[in-house]
């Protein structure tokens, strides 16, 4: 309780439990970039993401007796990932066709771009995660939700099981099945397969890349 | 999740193995089998590695704005319990309170009780009670500073008062009389008036004199200050603790 640089998540909780209410804004900083993160790749739009985000908070704000402890992000993530749903469900999904043309409506500001490796490689990983974007948003729901919270905000199995309520195995499987969906749609798409392609080849003429189906 | 037609695995499966998630070790160590001799698997496999190294590289997005929950939004949505709304009302109150007791102590000592009223003539306690007068008023902002933070030092400091001012006409020549009633003053004034009546003579003293009324009702609002401001928050926390 008296560690003031970073108390723990209980203990913030706590203090607002007892009474010292503006100890949750430091929470609300603590997490609101996964939650804004979490709402934005699953709805694609801003302003959504931007509601969903206030709602968690509010909502994890008024129903903070019912946390019980374990990980709070988890619950946290748990309330954005139910209100998320129910907003998809209620939402016209226009189905995507192609990786060119899926997601150009998606145009929001990206806080950090990676560090080239070179210029050609770079542009070849920009366009490939363009497409990678795109082919994301082709997914069902619930693989999509998992590669997200999984592969993209990297979140443990324990953790993408408690926030989408589903066993550890289920967890194993959308994602599996979620990656190998992602594969097979870059793969059945010509310019993806051979952006995938040409970056394989170059990182085996470059440096090391750990031969595959070694274990 | 398996081997296809063709005896490939199937996409799922290779994604599977990837991330360690085939629950039979049979079947994982046929894929292994299979990955070391199939060169289109094996390029399966990368193509997976490039893929979710990608996903772990897609940019994070800027936040639009601060979700931070605004004053009045975290007070209205968490209804305190009036104990804690008024909390500050009432540690203040308590700091006033024990201030005002001290300083109506310090008077009532400095006019030498209800007896000096009838007889200003005791020149030497008079003379001593002006030396202790300053004394009270000299605990009195170290009350007020402590009062807000801690409930114990304020009890302590108004306390403490009483013994150091009393000594001194002690020390004096003084009428006995006059000693006991000052030290009888702090505790009746505190609880109750009217028993605080001096045990030798003085009619004037049956009607309690305003200062020592003014001094009990000071006590009594720090006593229920105390009790509203630091007692009952701390005793509900730790009921809803102990419940939890
Ligand atoms: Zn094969």
């Amino acid at each position: 309780m008296n560690a003031h640089l970073d108390p723990s998540d209980d203990a913030l909780i706590q203090a607002v439990r007892s009474g010292e209410l503006a100890a949750f804004n430091l929470l609300v900083e603590r997490y609101q970039r996964n939650v804004y993160a979490v709402a934005l790749r699953l709805l694609r739009d801003r302003y959504l993401a931007e509601d969903i985000t206030q709602e968690t908070f509010l909502r994890a704000y008024t129903s903070l007796d019912d946390y019980r402890g374990g990980s709070f992000r988890a619950w946290l993530l748990r309330i954005a990932h139910n209100r998320a749903l129910d907003v998809l469900r209620s939402m016209q999904r226009r189905p995507a066709t192609s990786l060119d043309l899926a997601g150009s409506d998606f145009r929001v500001r990206w806080s950090v771009e990676p560090v080239p490796a070179s210029p050609v490689e770079y542009a070849m990983r920009d366009e490939l995660r363009r497409r990678l974007e795109a082919a994301l948003a082709m997914l069902p729901d619930d693989q999509r939700i998992t590669v997200i919270l999984s592969d993209v905000e990297g979140f443990s199995y324990e953790e993408i099981a408690a926030i989408t309520g589903v066993s550890l195995g289920t967890v194993k499987s959308r994602l599996s099945r979620g990656r190998a969906r992602l594969r097979a749609l870059l793969a059945a798409d010509e310019s993806s397969r051979e952006l995938l392609e040409g970056l394989l080849r170059q990182a085996n003429d470059g440096p090391s890349e750990r031969s595959s189906g070694s274990e | 999740m398996q081997f296809t037609a063709d005896g490939h695995p199937s996409d799922e499966l290779l994604s599977a193995y990837l991330a360690e998630a085939i629950d039979d070790p049979a079947v994982e160590a046929a894929v292994s089998a299979h990955l070391a001799a199939c060169a289109a698997c094996q390029e399966h496999i990368a193509q997976l590695r490039v893929i979710t190294a990608l996903l772990a590289e897609l940019p994070a997005p800027a936040l639009p704005r601060s979700f931070a929950l605004a004053g009045e939004e975290l007070q209205r949505l968490r209804p305190q319990p009036w104990y804690l709304r008024y909390q500050p009302v009432f540690r203040w109150a308590s700091a006033v309170a024990a201030v005002l007791l001290v300083a109506l102590l310090g008077i009532d000592l400095l006019a030498g009780g209800p007896a000096p009223a009838g007889a200003p003539s005791s020149t030497p306690s008079a003379a001593a009670d002006r030396q202790a007068a300053p004394e009270a008023a000299a605990a009195t902002p170290v009350a007020a500073l402590s009062a807000p933070a801690e409930p114990t030092v304020a009890m302590k400091s108004a306390g403490e008062a009483t013994p150091e001012a009393t000594p001194v006409p002690a020390s004096t020549p003084a009428p006995p009389a006059a000693v006991t009633a000052m030290a009888a003053t702090p505790e009746t004034a505190a609880t109750a008036p009217v028993t605080g009546a001096p045990p030798e003579a003085e009619p004037a003293t049956a009607m309690p004199s305003p200062i020592r009324l003014a001094s009990a009702a000071a006590g009594i609002v720090l006593a229920i200050a105390l009790a509203l401001g630091f007692l009952l928050p701390r005793l509900a926390a730790r009921r809803r603790q102990l419940s939890r």
